[in-house]
């Protein structure tokens, strides 16, 4: 162990975590990739830094390195990570693993997966106490249990011995911080902590974190790649791309000035309310590969605003105030001058012309019904009911988007199969132009499958990974019998691949040969190939970066232009929701809670679930971010929701929202509110609203 | 416990459903147990009033009743061949089978979960190599021929162990050794497969951010999921096991289950081939039954209901 000492000249106080110019490969000898590539960074006591970047840009393995847990042929190169004054590339092994869990403690994305499915909650986070604290077997027992409280689990005693599986998504994640608490670490390095948790959840979590770091004074370093979740909790944050850290900086100053290009281009990229008219900023080309040895700026390939010299020089860092920095040529004094003449970004392209008028209805939904029964006893019983869908109706319109918008369990993506026939509706009717769906004869149904079409989360497992993409696009076509020969089969597809931006040799490749945002493209050329009316898109974009997001967002709104396709556009992400949706209708356990124009929803939202939907989706526009610094966020405060989301088998009697409700009134846990119209076609369902109309 | 009593009937009425199908089928088959027993020159007269004797004669749901009638007595008939009841000669091999399919078992679980484990901690290097060899060689020697060449070697010409027959403790030996080698070689592959899945998972990679030392990791989180899979595996070979190796047993003369069930179906002795039936899938399902139980028991996310 060799003791670091803080300089004489530094008077600033000691970091908890020093990093310079830490190397990281990944792979092979003679080619590695370079995951990790000179990264340097501080993290101070009390404060949270975020390490924000797309995915494959290097965080995770970042993190790794740090705490020496990387994949099997990772190693560190070069560099050094100081913990509290020790290197800990310097420990042996077994030091090692006493300053995991201990003084660095780690939690992950996926707290479903994250947890030993055979061992109790209770036994997992006495492992780790165990570990690090000399306690006798009952008082670590009432040491798990107080961990557990200072995490928020309720009723910690009979909690402690649940199985992970007996466990919300938020509460496993909870375990997972209790069991990192557990050490007393001066270090919480989160890794994507949030991203596999609805936005109420997410809340919460965050904001459980805040307060632990308050109490315990821990650093926390937290990795992801959303900016709302950035302007959310980090104090400073760190934008990383190809392996290499591009800015740094306050968040406060990021989000007023970002300065990188690439971190210009990803808050361009997000989809907002006030971008509706335009094509949302894209990033061209794709990252660079790394396993070459950067002498120059990596992101030259992809930036609008380069110049000659950057693909020629590695920028250094450039200080343009208090604490920040950016490694871009043009900010550097030298260059500063072609700066001021280059061009700034493209105009986007206006895209949409005032929509006054409704649109003819092509689809009506009518008091959709989706029951699942549950079996019990000797004689499997139908004991009871998870209504999934519980009274759902809709309209869907000519060329026009309806997002149906809620958190996992809403029972939205079973709308969404229930109104194509693929999930059998326990009542209800669905009418296609003239024709009533349900019971239809199944022959019939195929026909008609002609005009609606859907597209899925993960595309991926989507298609048949041994088909080619060819084949898998023309499957419809034949099965609709819609062209006679191969060849204009085929003429079909290469038209209708070129129409989503992919070129005619990817025809005779392979899905698995593709990229996220290409294989989502594939996946709407399918349902575009047998020219239909109606397309259910199933959370398109949740699984990609935002500025592939970006990319399929303008795809999806152009295509809607040219062939006047509706839209049921299935999401959780409100931001998605104002750029794209004209409709909006929020889900919560089945049943439609509010209905509007998306206008009016987003600005005056009346339910107090919308509200609270409303509250999660951070700040990020530049503009207000410094009226938010100045006036702490009066506008926006965020309305944290207690509890979780409860099981549809049995729903809260009454309004279904009313034990997370913060304005329940007494009459909210008797009777199901009847919905109150508002606006043109809209309506809430919420007792607040009666006495007015 | 609603669940339990279910899986209990339906263990019964799939043991039910296999007698019948033994009892049609081999009173549809060629062969006549009376001509096995009184051979070839026997007397017509002798021959019809063995019938007779027998209850052979009568229709076959007639027998059919008459047997299931006894059946919910609890027995299970006479012997045709040796006129004992059926009971006491299945009582008097199930020992001999119990020895061998637990001491098989007992030897294919200590080298095959060893080898296995090895094979996927070193996955790529020479263990893995030498564990995947024996694996495709066990998998893929018959015990027909493992059978004898075990004999010549140990038996004959190192003169170790006894050729066959049960004398003592030493005898089961090379037979449990011929049923263990592919059942290790089957259990092996899957012990390193299922400890490969389980070391990819995140709850692996939570209990290194723990900070746990190598060895607890393995025993507490890895083993204890990857033994999961292998519970099935091994329920279902064990109930191979306990229904007789047929083929084992003839080759070294163990009086188990198998051989008797040959012998009886070589003299068309319907009472006791029905009877050894009865026992195997009993047996089975009983197995199935506890393998089930045991699984849930150990892995908290599924009920037993």
């Amino acid at each position: 162990m060799s003791a670091e000492k803080p300089t004489v000249s530094d008077t600033r106080q000691q970091p908890v975590l020093r990093v310079e110019g830490l190397l990281t490969h990944l792979g092979p000898q003679d080619n590695p990739l370079r995951v990790v590539d000179d990264v340097s960074f501080d993290i101070y006591r009390g404060e949270t830094l975020a390490l924000l970047g797309e995915s494959g840009c290097g965080k995770s393995m970042t993190a790794f390195s740090l705490m020496r847990l990387l994949p099997p042929g990772g190693r560190i190169r070069r560099g050094r990570v100081v913990l509290n004054g020790s290197n800990l590339l310097h420990l042996n092994e077994s030091e090692m693993r006493s300053v995991r869990g201990g003084r660095m403690g780690m939690i992950f994305q996926e707290p479903m997966t994250s947890l030993n499915p055979v061992m109790t909650v209770g036994e997992q986070i006495a492992e780790a106490v165990h570990l690090h604290d000399d306690l006798a077997r009952s008082e670590v027992r009432s040491r798990v249990i107080e961990l557990l409280k200072d995490v928020g689990i309720p009723a910690p005693q009979q909690r402690i011995d649940d199985y992970p599986h007996q466990m919300s998504g938020g509460m496993k994640q909870r375990v997972m911080i209790a069991m990192a608490l557990a050490g007393k670490p001066d270090l919480l390095i989160a890794d994507e902590p949030t991203t596999a948790l609805d936005v109420t959840i997410q809340l919460q979590v965050l904001q459980l974190m805040k307060k632990l770091q308050r109490e315990h004074g821990m650093a926390i370093m937290l990795i992801t790649h959303d900016l709302g979740v950035v302007s959310q909790v980090a104090d400073r944050l760190a934008v990383m791309y190809a392996g290499h850290l591009v800015e740094t900086a306050d968040t406060r100053d990021f989000f007023v000035q970002p300065a990188h290009p690439y971190s210009r281009k990803l808050l361009q990229a997000l989809p907002l309310a006030q971008r509706r008219q335009k094509n949302l900023s894209i990033i061209k080309g794709q990252v660079s590969s790394l396993q070459q040895h950067f002498t120059r700026c990596r992101f030259e390939p992809r930036c609008d605003q380069s110049i000659a010299a950057c693909a020629r020089v590695l920028p250094d860092w450039t200080e343009l105030s208090g604490g920040h920095k950016v490694r871009c040529l043009l900010w550097q004094p030298e260059y500063h001058l072609k700066t001021s003449q280059s061009k700034q970004n493209e105009p986007q392209q206006a895209i949409e012309s005032a929509r006054s008028d409704a649109g003819e209805v092509v689809l009506i939904a009518n008091n959709l019904k989706v029951y699942f029964p549950v079996r019990k006893g000797l004689f499997k019983r139908v004991v009871a009911h998870v209504k999934a869908v519980d009274g759902v109706s809709l309209e869907l319109r000519r060329g026009r988007t309806t997002a149906l918008v809620g958190e996992s369990g809403s029972g939205k993506t079973t709308v969404g199969k229930a109104i194509l026939q693929l999930q059998k509706a326990t009542a209800g009717q669905v009418r296609f132009g003239t024709t009533e769906l349900t019971g239809l004869p199944a022959a019939d149904m195929r026909r008609l499958r002609k005009h609606l079409q859907i597209i899925f989360q993960d595309p991926l497992s989507a298609m048949n990974p041994r088909m080619l993409v060819q084949d898998i696009v023309a499957e419809g076509l034949r099965a609709q019998k819609l062209f006679k020969s191969h060849k204009e089969v085929y003429e079909q597809v290469r038209k209708r691949l070129q129409q989503v931006g992919l070129s005619a040799d990817s025809m005779t490749r392979y899905p698995h040969e593709f990229s996220g945002g290409q294989r989502q493209r594939i996946c709407i050329a399918r349902a575009l190939a047998v020219e239909p009316q109606l397309i259910i898109c199933d959370e398109p974009t949740s699984a990609l970066d935002v500025s592939v997001q970006a990319q399929i967002l303008n795809l999806l709104k152009g295509l809607q232009r040219q062939m006047n396709l509706s839209y049921l556009f299935i999401t959780h992400d409100l931001s998605v929701v104002s750029w794209l949706a004209d409709e909006v209708a929020v889900m919560y356990l089945g049943r439609i809670v509010e209905l509007g124009r998306v206008e009016q929803i987003m600005s005056q939202p009346r339910h107090p679930y919308t509200q609270v939907l409303l509250s999660a989706i951070p700040e990020i526009d530049s503009s207000r971010a410094g009226a938010q610094a100045s006036n702490d966020g009066d506008r926006r405060k965020s309305i944290r929701l207690e509890g979780d989301i409860p099981s549809p088998i049995d729903a809260p009697s009454g309004c279904h929202f009313h034990p997370r409700c913060p304005k329940a009134l007494p009459v909210c846990r008797e009777q199901y509110p009847s919905p109150v119209p508002m606006g043109e076609r809209g309506y809430v369902c919420c007792v607040l609203y009666a006495e007015q109309s | 416990m609603g669940g339990l009593l279910r899986r209990i009937l339906a263990a019964l009425l799939t043991s039910l459903g296999v007698l019948l199908l033994v009892f049609f089928l081999l009173h549809l088959a060629p062969g006549d147990p009376v001509a096995v027993m009184l051979g070839d020159h026997a007397r017509p007269a002798d021959y019809t009033a063995l019938r007779h004797a027998l209850g052979l004669e009568q229709g076959l749901p007639t027998q059919l009743g008459h047997y299931l009638l006894a059946l919910t007595q609890g027995d299970l008939g006479h012997s045709l061949h040796s006129q004992q009841t059926v009971s006491s000669v299945l009582a008097a091999r199930i020992p001999a089978t119990l020895q061998l399919a637990l001491v098989a078992l007992l030897f294919a679980l200590l080298l095959a979960v060893p080898l296995g484990l090895a094979a996927a901690l070193y996955k790529d290097r020479w263990p893995d190599h030498v564990s995947s060899s024996f694996a495709l060689l066990g998998l893929s020697i018959p015990n027909f021929w493992l059978g004898p060449m075990l004999i010549m070697l140990f038996a004959i010409y190192l003169d170790w162990l006894p050729v066959s027959g049960q004398q003592g403790f030493a005898s089961v030996l090379l037979p449990a050794l011929t049923l263990g080698t592919s059942m290790a070689a089957l259990l092996a592959r899957m012990t390193r497969a299922s400890v490969l899945d389980v070391l990819q998972e995140d709850y692996v990679r939570t209990a290194k951010a723990k900070g746990l030392p190598a060895t607890q990791i393995m025993w507490r989180h890895v083993l204890r999921n990857a033994a999961l899979p292998l519970l099935t595996l091994l329920g279902l070979q064990f109930g191979a096991l306990l229904s007789g190796a047929v083929i084992t047993e003839l080759i070294f003369s163990w009086p188990g289950i198998g051989s008797l069930l040959i012998e009886s179906i070589q003299q068309r002795d319907y009472p006791l081939v029905q009877g050894v039936v009865l026992l195997i899938a009993l047996t089975y399902v009983t197995v199935n039954l506890l393998t089930d139980l045991a699984y849930a028991r150990l892995d908290p996310r599924i009920q037993a209901d």
